[in-house]
């Protein structure tokens, strides 16, 4: 699903140049999930643009969904987020001004998909069924974290990018999140990137990779335990 | 206080829009405001000076009547019989060649007898003007002792690039007295010498008047009157004050639409202060926190309002300045083709001026900054964090049904001005209540409506009515602002359509002749083998008696007109109102028509009487039979047969030519191009005088039209750009969209069609209010101030050219802003989300 390789990502401030991240190679099949971890700075969040095809890397090829996302227009790459990839935020993110059922239904609606049983399904098993009119605002944090994943799956994307999807929740909410994240990605067969600083979280993945000042401590088949650098 | 204001001053470094927003707004106001001072206090200066040259306490004149001439032996016969208060004047219309230009100028002469002036004034205390005796009497020496001069007010010799020391030549060769430029506070906008040398220079012993100076009294006036030949007769000046009453309603005008632009400027600087204190209450919140108190907060936020106030006074008040200026070419010409009054500009009083400006922009800003400020008070207020606001919507709808029933009421109960300019308020107000409910009703209701698989539109629809809560102060600017446009678009069509129409259809002659000398006219045509039909028209002013007054200048002077009967003229013939059988009563000599000015100003109606008096024969009664519409005319008139002029001394007014071919009309124009009366008559052709008729109209709404224009451009850039604001401070929103699939021009394609759905919505609302507020203008407004009135007009193209232009105003504003705001990269505006 995600094939990564001889990565590099450089800003320049002034005259020096810094490297975000440093001859990046990884792989990753589909249906596995992903936990990344890393200190401040190290990159994760360079690493989630470049693969949500928001940037694009300097060096080397990334290819998602057999896709290469170097090569791709603008308007490719709006489609290619459009059908392809769902994203779970820190912040939820929610459209403010659309109801529960609204915001879930949304990204099929963009696609053109039909909605139905598929999205009921989703709305009950993140147990939202009795908040489906309700505005974002009405909602807890741990709701509003479960409908913004509940959008992220909505049109069934190849690949799932979460950026610190428990950031916000208290321990209880997290690990009620975490499950059903990682529980129904597995049960719907997608690909999940969460990049995280919580073991806890990283517990739940197939596969735990550790980046430090933009390298790879460890490939996919050399799992971190996930301990800060 | 110090750090406070220091944070106020870094805060503006990401406020900047904000700031300008506020600064743009004041400055409008107070340029919109000043300019308008200025025209109004130039026109007050000029209206003194021109009536009264040099001289106050003139209150009348004595003229000759139609055909005749005031010569220099009656002047002297009058002295002889003690009326030793007569100063002989002489005015006259010249073109000169301009000496540096060579190009041919008409300007107005004045010839005074200066002598008698000075005489008078060293005998009897006479006031000359607001200079001292002694001073003017010098200036006026020079005038009328070798060597001769002629003196001109210095801003008209500038105005007309002439120096001291020029000798003007007439065109016709002969030289004006040598031109000194002096500051005598009398002078208008003429050239002004010794009568003496005036007649020398046109070789004619002419005068055109005799002022009567010093006081006069019932018995002065009645001891002059009885003394004067047969010739001539005595009449009340056109004042000052009169030509201040006749324009006063051109200056209410004016007035009123800088006023409802400075309104709209205030609901502007409200809405950048509302998005201003929006974006410093978290700074402002954590000092709270720290310990300031509300109380310091709102004296840095008041400090900050006086020192935006200073440096916005004077520029307003200079851009006003430079406005007036502009517009006063323009404004000179709509006055002097509309009421036959000049205006010039005198020195401006800068520094009253500015403080003027500096009150206004403290009283504006102080009241605009009441609303955000009370926010701000809830918000400040730590304690109380669950303050509620009543976010009700049905709330605006009681309003909107409170104020409309008030401006009603006001509306039909309105006895002036006062009354009517309230209900025009309050029906605006009641539109902006109405606006704030309808706006995030209609497109909710359109979210509801639209198909749920147009998610964008849905999204679009949902997003509106959060915009449209944020924006409601911007949005009721704008809708201020196009409820005046629609108003004053809507007016000025029914007017100029129901001038046309009464032009058209009064206007029946091929050519209209007037002249001092109709008998000279009258044996020339007879002359002339032209075929055609001519109609005299006879007129004299008689005193109206319907309202008893204690004192003789206080009479209503009546002007009565002679009307043909015959069915072409009767056809001619716009009513307001008429009985049935209105021509049989009329040409009985029974009845009398009045025209809408007397019958308004008066409260008379069809089927009452009319009485007044013609000098001193018997008073007259006549039952009133038709009320015509007469537009553009100030005076109060009423219309008799011919025939009923024969048994007083009546001038004649016009002659109306109906010729029988255009050949015949070209043969007339052509003789009397070529005979030597030519320069005793004014001839003008029916279109002609139609086009110089609907000229003068346009112009007279020139500079409303532009006022409104400005308002509405600063209310659409006020309404656009705190949307663009809020827009900006709700980039997650649109960052979230954008991660989504929902591509660049998409984004900005659907922030067009929001912006375009509001200015729409806010048409849509302003539209009755618009009709309803040019039913007020015709109905209340009109009425009160020029006591004519005429059908409303409802053009649909009209309507849609205003809603067209409402839509394209604001696409044209966002447009440069959303296109910057669609190159930013994507990467820049996810990082809002925390990604």
């Amino acid at each position: 699903m995600i094939e990564v390789s001889g990565l590099v990502k450089q800003i320049t401030d002034g005259y020096s140049h810094k490297c975000i991240l440093d001859k990046l190679d990884f792989h990753l099949g589909e249906q596995q999930s992903v936990a990344i971890g890393g200190d401040s700075g190290s990159g994760k969040s360079t690493l989630l643009h470049i693969l949500a095809a928001l940037d694009n890397a300097d060096k080397g090829v990334v290819k998602v969904a057999g896709l290469t996302l170097n090569s791709m227009s603008e308007t490719q790459a709006d489609q290619f987020r459009k059908k392809h990839l769902g994203i779970v935020f820190q912040q939820f993110n929610l459209i403010d001004c659309l109801s529960v059922w609204d915001n879930i239904t949304f990204p099929a609606r963009l696609n053109g998909l039909s909605i139905g049983t598929y999205h009921n399904d989703l709305l009950e098993q993140l147990g939202l069924s009795s908040h489906k009119h309700k505005l974002p605002v009405n909602l807890s944090g741990g709701e509003q974290q479960r409908v913004a994943i509940a959008r992220a799956l909505s049109h069934q994307p190849s690949l799932v990018l979460a950026d610190e999807p428990t950031g916000n929740l208290d321990d209880n909410n997290s690990q009620n999140v975490s499950e059903l994240l990682f529980g129904l990605c597995k049960k719907l067969g997608l690909t999940l990137v969460v990049v995280t600083h919580s073991p806890k979280v990283a517990a739940f993945a197939d596969t735990r990779l550790l980046l430090q000042q933009g390298r790879l401590l460890n490939t996919p088949n050399q799992t971190s335990n996930f301990v800060s650098a | 206080m110090a750090p406070l204001l220091k944070l106020i001053w870094a805060s503006y470094q990401h406020n900047t829009l904000r700031l300008a927003l506020v600064f743009i707004a004041l400055v409008t106001a107070c340029a919109g405001l000043s300019a308008v001072l200025v025209i109004n206090s130039a026109a007050k200066n000029s209206y003194a000076s021109a009536s009264q040259p040099f001289l106050q306490q003139v209150e009348q004149r004595i003229i000759a009547r139609s055909g005749h001439a005031l010569s220099k032996e009656d002047f002297a016969s009058l002295r002889r019989l003690g009326f030793s208060q007569l100063i002989p004047v002489l005015r006259t219309s010249q073109h000169i060649v301009h000496p540096i230009t060579g190009g041919s100028l008409q300007i107005s002469l004045l010839g005074i007898d200066t002598f008698s002036v000075i005489n008078y004034s060293a005998s009897n205390g006479l006031k000359l003007e607001q200079n001292s005796s002694e001073a003017v009497s010098d200036e006026l020496g020079q005038l009328w002792r070798p060597p001769y001069a002629s003196v001109i007010h210095p801003d008209f010799a500038t105005e007309l690039n002439l120096i001291s020391g020029q000798i003007l030549p007439l065109e016709n060769t002969p030289l004006l007295p040598k031109l000194t430029v002096t500051k005598i506070n009398g002078l208008g906008r003429e050239i002004v010498m010794d009568i003496g040398q005036l007649q020398q220079v046109l070789g004619t012993d002419k005068i055109s008047e005799l002022l009567v100076v010093g006081e006069t009294n019932d018995v002065s006036t009645s001891e002059l009157r009885t003394a004067l030949p047969d010739h001539l007769r005595l009449e009340n000046i056109n004042t000052g004050e009169q030509a201040q009453q006749l324009t006063g309603s051109f200056h209410l005008n004016l007035l009123a639409m800088a006023c409802l632009m400075f309104v709209v400027c205030m609901f502007v600087v409200m809405n950048a202060l509302h998005l201003l204190i929006m974006k410093r209450w978290q700074n402002l919140r954590i000092l709270r926190q720290l310990g300031v108190s509300r109380k310091q907060i709102y004296w840095a936020q008041g400090a900050e309002l006086v020192f935006i106030s200073l440096l916005c006074a004077p520029l307003g008040a200079i851009s006003g300045i430079f406005l007036a200026q502009l517009a006063s070419p323009q404004v000179s010409l709509t006055l002097q083709s509309l009421f036959d009054v000049r205006i010039s500009y005198t020195q401006v009083a800068y520094v009253t001026l500015i403080a003027q400006c500096f009150a206004a922009c403290i009283l504006g800003a102080f009241s605009a900054a009441i609303l955000p400020m009370w926010q701000l008070n809830s918000k400040l207020a730590l304690r109380n964090l669950n303050v509620t606001v009543n976010t009700s919507h049905r709330s605006w709808l009681y309003a909107c049904i409170v104020l409309g029933c008030v401006a009603l009421g006001l509306g039909f109960y309105s006895i002036n001005m006062l009354m009517s300019f309230s209900a025009i308020a309050m029906s605006i107000f009641a539109g902006c209540s109405l606006l704030i409910y309808a706006l995030p009703k209609s497109l909710n209701t359109l979210f509801h409506c639209l198909p749920e698989q147009w998610v964008l539109f849905r999204w679009l629809a949902a997003d509106g009515v959060r915009l449209s809560q944020k924006s409601k102060i911007a949005c009721c600017a704008f809708f201020i602002a196009l409820t005046s446009n629609i108003g004053m678009n809507l007016m000025v069509d029914s007017f100029r359509q129901a001038t046309q129409q009464w032009l058209g259809q009064r206007l029946v002659a091929d050519q209209y002749i007037s002249t001092q000398s109709p008998k000279v006219f009258t044996q020339w045509l007879a002359t002339q083998d032209i075929d055609m039909q001519v109609i005299e028209r006879k007129g004299l002013d008689a005193v109206l008696l319907n309202k008893p007054v204690s004192k003789p200048q206080h009479r209503t002077t009546l002007e009565l007109r002679s009307y043909p009967s015959s069915n072409l003229y009767q056809e001619a013939m716009l009513f307001a109102d008429q009985q049935e059988d209105v021509w049989q009563i009329f040409t009985s000599g029974q009845g009398v028509l009045v025209n809408q000015q007397l019958a308004l100003r008066h409260g008379l109606t069809l089927g009452e009487t009319l009485s007044f008096q013609v000098e001193s024969a018997q008073p007259e009664t006549k039952q009133i039979v038709g009320i015509y519409y007469d537009y553009g005319n100030q005076s109060a008139q009423a219309l008799l047969p011919l025939e009923h002029f024969a048994k007083y001394n009546a001038n004649t007014t016009l002659f109306a030519l109906h010729f029988v071919s255009k050949q015949q009309q070209n043969l007339f124009v052509n003789q009397l191009a070529s005979a030597s009366i030519s320069n005793q008559v004014r001839s003008i052709q029916t279109h002609e005088l139609m086009a110089l008729s609907m000229q003068t109209f346009e112009r007279t709404f020139v500079i409303t039209d532009g006022l409104n224009i400005v308002t509405l451009l600063v209310a659409a850039l006020s309404l656009a750009t705190s949307v663009l604001m809020i827009d900006m401070d709700n980039r997650p929103q649109r960052a979230l969209l954008r991660s989504m699939g929902v591509g660049n021009y998409q984004m900005t394609g659907l922030s067009l069609i929001q912006y375009t759905l509001l200015s729409l919505l806010a048409f849509l609302v302003a539209l009755p209010f618009g009709i309803g507020l040019t039913w007020l203008l015709i109905n209340l407004i009109n009425v009160q101030a020029f006591s004519w009135s005429y059908p409303i007009l409802i053009t649909p193209s009209k309507l849609f050219s205003a809603g067209v232009m409402s839509v394209m105003l604001i696409v044209i504003v966002v447009a440069l802003p959303l296109y910057r705001l669609s190159r930013r990269k994507l990467v820049e505006d996810i990082k809002c989300l925390s990604f």
